[in-house]
């Protein structure tokens, strides 16, 4: 439905690579304890949303929330929601990020993007597990 | 006549995303606050000349009228004429004004004729469903959505009047508020449509509950692979030369929707996993395999599984052992 997302994936592999790598040389080679494995992971998950949102930019409602989230700054004021019913939609709006201030139609217009870019950054992500493994010498 | 309508129409096109929806109402309510003279002022013509205008209800745009001062208010003052002269009793002097200064622009003739028709069978909601109808024209244009409207094709062509009727279908109520909320409903189910195409899958799926389940789950799906995917770059040794990598993502931004078919092979990794973190995988693939409607659609289902079992194959004494378990996947 959208152009191909070919310089998307380009800014999302860009970003997320230059974060791992920052990550990679603050960390020790071989971690041994549990917590630094965890916050290792909890630093490349958030590199991966980091730049999922650093590359949409401003221009998505779920990319600024989560740059908020991201910069610890105070959440946006609720914009008043439409009368009617959300359809269902209160357990999409946990799910986006920002889900919450916006009305029925954002929302999902901005699960659309949301999905595309995930899909997006797990591609990359699955590529950058490809390429590793396949350039480590022991594999087949 | 159309060369010269073209930049009002473009004008207000532009200015339309900054008009605020007060200024509409503001102007609609309080008609005699603005005072007629400005209006009279505006066309640059008597009153009298002006009710003239007004009295033959054909629209066609006979008279070359003066450009109008205010290009932005032209469809304003346009719908708000259109309702006013059928539903208020009184025409003050500056509704009349008013449509007559919406002569200017070429008028569709069936629409107005359409538009009578149906003001006139609810006079009295009609200001109510108009004034919505005008906010859903408007935000309609604003988001580019194709509506089922009648006159679609006149939003497409930049010459006729660029505005959506909403148009009651029969048998369905004509109450404002239905009509409202109808249009929101359409919005909103085209938007749906738009998410059942980007959700495999979610095509065959009738019903919006089932849908929103469906995209609910493929949205926390995403996620949980995000999270596993970091976590097991996470465990990668950092001595891994990620220039290769951006060569890799340029070839393999061809692969396009083939996430779902893919899976990366288990890494042999000379990081080491030790229990705690298989278990914490063996977690993450319980809970995958209880939404097992989405993954069966997927066809990585099986995939999933086995490179787990193939981690948790793993030694976490052997640095280099680099087991070549799980066979690898391709891309379907």
């Amino acid at each position: 439905m959208k152009n191909p997302n070919y310089p998307l994936k380009k800014r999302l592999a860009s970003r997320f690579l230059k974060a791992l790598e920052k990550i990679k040389y603050n960390m020790s080679p071989s971690p041994v304890s549990i917590e630094e494995k965890r916050r290792r992971h909890r630093a490349v998950r958030g590199a991966a949303y980091a730049s999922m949102a650093s590359s949409v930019g401003p221009r998505r409602a779920w990319s600024r929330a989560l740059l908020r989230k991201m910069r610890e700054r105070k959440r946006a004021r609720r914009n008043p929601r439409n009368a009617d019913t959300r359809f269902g939609l209160n357990q999409l709006c946990d799910v986006v990020p920002g889900g919450e201030a916006m009305d029925s139609r954002s929302l999902l217009n901005e699960t659309a993007h949301y999905i595309e870019c995930l899909v997006a950054q797990v591609q990359i992500m699955r590529e950058i597990l490809h390429s590793s493994s396949s350039s480590s010498s022991t594999t087949l | 006549m159309e060369p010269e309508l073209e930049p009002p129409q473009l004008q207000f096109r532009s200015a339309e995303m900054g008009c605020a929806f007060d200024d509409f109402h503001g102007l609609i309510s309080t008609p005699q606050v603005t005072g007629g003279s400005s209006f009279t002022a505006l066309l640059e013509l008597a009153p009298p000349q002006a009710v003239e205008l007004l009295v033959t209800e054909d629209f066609p745009a006979k008279q070359p009228l003066p450009p109008p001062i205010f290009p932005t208010d032209i469809g304003l003052i346009h719908r708000a004429s259109k309702f006013s002269v059928f539903a208020s009793a009184d025409n003050s002097m500056e509704s009349n004004t008013i449509l007559s200064v919406s002569n200017s622009i070429p008028v569709k003739q069936e629409d107005l004729d359409a538009d009578s028709r149906r003001n006139s069978s609810s006079p009295a909601g009609s200001d109510q469903s108009l004034k919505s109808g005008k906010r859903k024209e408007r935000e309609k244009k604003l988001k580019e959505s194709n509506k089922k409207s009648k006159s679609k094709a006149a939003n497409d062509d930049g010459e006729e009047l660029p505005y959506v009727h909403v148009r009651a279908r029969r048998g369905q109520a004509t109450d404002s508020h239905s009509l409202a909320e109808r249009a929101r409903r359409e919005k909103i189910n085209a938007r749906m449509k738009l998410l059942q195409e980007l959700v495999p899958g979610c095509n065959k799926i009738s019903g919006t509950a089932m849908v929103l389940d469906e995209i609910i789950n493929h949205v926390q799906a995403l996620q949980r692979q995000v999270e596993f995917l970091s976590m097991r770059l996470a465990a990668v040794s950092p001595g891994i030369d990620f220039d290769l990598d951006s060569l890799f993502t340029v070839n393999g931004s061809s692969n396009d929707n083939s996430y779902s078919g893919m899976l990366a092979p288990p890494i042999c990794t000379e990081g080491q996993l030790d229990g705690a973190r298989q278990l914490q995988l063996q977690q993450l693939w319980h809970c995958d395999e209880l939404h097992q409607s989405v993954w069966a659609r997927e066809t990585d289902t099986s995939n999933f599984i086995a490179p787990a079992n193939s981690l948790l194959s793993y030694d976490s004494t052997s640095a280099n052992s680099g087991k070549p378990v799980a066979p690898r996947c391709t891309t379907s």
